[in-house]
């Protein structure tokens, strides 16, 4: 098992390494260098400063060099500089990152508390009117796309109820209550998506379990259906539902953007969306770099995860 | 699926699977929509009562009424008409998204798994890079850099759903290389290149069928998503994703605003899940959810 993990380890160097060449190649997509952002469109001063400024950044150097010198600050948590404000980039993403963690954490929460339960029950009762409501409901609940459900939730709340969380976000420290408040429906409209797709996911894996021949025979030994369930087939089914869930990670980190923005959450995304708007790219390829880093070890743990779960697997 | 069903009729696979998808009522429902989407936006100059960007500041924020069915904007500009010419829209930065994913994914894909050994382990551990992002963000990266742009966001789509293509149309040439009827025509001497476009490439094409009907839908949901965000189509071209960030300046005076082009979305992306799904269960049996 440790040498499982550690190869899995070792195989996540090449593909975090290739995330940063992308990261940092689509930078140089940028037309012009950083100094020629940084000044915008002033009227370039002091030609021999600049030259001095380009060395400081190591921008006279050829490109794969400039990727090195970016690339061991990277791993060191160096981020670079933001060209509007002159914050490090780090620091300004460990800010915002609890609102991101919280909405993720919510949003996770209501996908297994409410998505592995129901994809259990509609399978158990397959064919039944319930069974039949959970499935054209979920269809139709990742068909919905999640800024739209956000504006709309918006809209009714402050419409007909004066419901107005969103626009003055309370951080956790200084209100627990008041921040839940405020989080906690931005964390279901994010998660919606992911919750329909993970019970059709359970669904569908609780049916394929309930043939197998181990839950026959474990009727046959007269264990009780409840039992049968929750220890053989809940167990069991559960292990390609980790792995969707896994996936579906990286479709919520997306729903990130979409959700802060609507709900005004002071989050990455929308730190991400300013620095767009701004052309501040230290901070967008930073910030982007930071999360494909993230989701990367998130994959990684959930398949060792899997590993764990599912005995089949050699290693 | 038998493929004899007793009465002693033997059933074509193409027939069996139009059977299958027959049987899928759902299905029929999102080939219907599908079919309407296609027509709206091949046909909005014909459809919509008025020009997508004609303003009349009179009606400003009108609500739907006999005049305007759906209302107007802030400029006074027809919110059905605009919808209808979004489709056309939505339709063309899809499927043209999803025509390049396809000719490189599948070009891609089929080299990678004949050939096998170093070059298809060099392509595969490179597609790996492109899962390793959440796709909105990579999408958000990249046309930030590119600048926002239909084409700019149609390449882009293009470029990362490629990668979904490659993976698997690998996955089934690697298994139909091992067929028998391979090794009969590479015995008979038929070249590489023969073999991958003849025998392996007509043999690929549902599972990229289906693949391309669920891709076509989340396309339409990243389009959607960029426009609304501000980095896909610009104003004042009509995209359902660009009006839904158009009403929320005026939202609580003109609730219509927002709710119908989401409607849009939902009943395009709808179709294509309608319709993938009763595609997957008939073309691909094995993979279809029960």
């Amino acid at each position: 098992m440790l040498r499982y993990i550690f190869i899995r380890i070792l195989s996540m160097i090449p593909i975090l390494l290739g995330v940063s060449i992308l990261v940092f190649a689509t930078f140089h997509l940028v037309p012009g260098d950083v100094v020629d952002i940084m000044m915008g469109d002033e009227v370039a001063g002091d030609p021999k400063a600049l030259m001095e400024l380009r060395k400081d950044l190591n921008l006279d150097k050829p490109v794969y060099v400039q990727y090195l010198y970016w690339l061991r600050d990277a791993i060191q948590g160096d981020l670079g500089k933001s060209f509007t404000s002159g914050k490090p980039v780090m620091s300004q993403i460990l800010e915002r990152l609890p609102v991101n963690i919280e909405l993720m954490v919510i949003a996770i929460g209501f996908v297994i508390l409410i998505g592995i339960p129901l994809g259990m029950l509609s399978a158990y009762k397959q064919f039944s009117f319930l069974d039949g409501i959970v499935r054209v409901t979920t269809i139709m609940g990742y068909s919905i796309p999640n800024f739209w459900l956000a504006t709309i939730v918006v809209l009714v709340g402050s419409l007909y109820f004066r419901w107005l969380p969103v626009l003055q976000y309370v951080p956790f420290s200084e209100n627990p209550w008041g921040n839940i408040k405020c989080m906690i429906i931005p964390g279901f409209v994010l998660g919606l998506t992911t919750l329909s797709y993970i019970v059709r996911m359970t669904r569908s894996s609780v049916l394929d379990t309930l043939r197998q021949d181990y839950v026959r025979t474990a009727r046959a030994k007269g264990m009780t259906e409840r039992v049968v369930l929750f220890i053989h087939v809940l167990k069991n089914s559960l292990i390609p539902v980790i792995t969707v869930l896994g996936i579906e990670v990286g479709v919520l980190i997306g729903g990130l953007v979409l959700t802060e923005e609507v709900f005004v959450l002071p989050g990455v995304g929308r730190l991400i969306l300013l620095a767009i708007e701004q052309r501040d790219f230290m901070i967008v390829t930073g910030a982007i770099l930071f999360i494909a880093w993230v989701f990367v070890v998130i994959n990684l743990i959930v398949d060792i995860l899997y590993a764990f779960l599912d005995p089949r697997i050699t290693y | 699926m038998g493929e004899n069903r007793g009465n002693g009729e033997i059933l074509s696979p193409s027939k069996l699977a139009w059977r299958g998808f027959k049987r899928h009522k759902l299905g029929i429902i999102g080939s219907v929509m599908v079919i309407v989407l296609i027509l709206v936006s091949l046909f909005s100059h014909v459809i919509a009562p008025y020009s997508p960007l004609a303003m009349n500041p009179k009606d400003s924020l009108s609500a739907p009424c006999g005049k305007y069915w759906l209302g107007t904007d802030r400029f006074g500009r027809d919110q059905l008409s605009r919808l209808i010419y979004g489709t056309r829209i939505s339709m063309g930065v899809s499927f043209g998204a999803i025509a390049i994913a396809i000719v490189f994914g599948v070009m891609i894909g089929l080299v990678s798994g004949y050939y096998g050994g170093l070059l298809d382990n060099i392509i595969m551990r490179l597609l790996d890079i492109l899962f390793a992002f959440p796709i909105l963000l990579l999408a958000l990266m990249l046309v930030a850099v590119l600048g926002p742009s239909l084409e700019n966001l149609t390449l882009t789509i293009g470029f990362l759903y490629h990668s979904r293509f490659a993976r698997v149309v690998r996955g089934s040439v690697l298994s139909i290389k091992e067929k028998e009827f391979i090794e009969g025509a590479r015995s008979v001497g038929a070249r590489d290149i023969s073999i991958i476009l003849f025998f392996i490439l007509p043999n690929v094409l549902s599972p990229v069928i289906v693949q391309a009907t669920f891709n076509l839908s989340t396309a339409i949901m990243v389009e959607a998503a960029l426009s609304f965000l501000g980095l896909g189509t610009q104003p004042p071209t009509p995209s359902w994703g660009l009006m839904m960030s158009e009403s929320r300046r005026f939202m609580e005076m003109a609730p219509w605003l927002a709710v119908f082009p989401g409607l849009a979305i939902i009943f395009a992306v709808l179709g294509f899940n309608l319709m993938g799904d009763a595609l997957r269960d008939a073309l691909d049996p094995r993979l279809s959810q029960r």
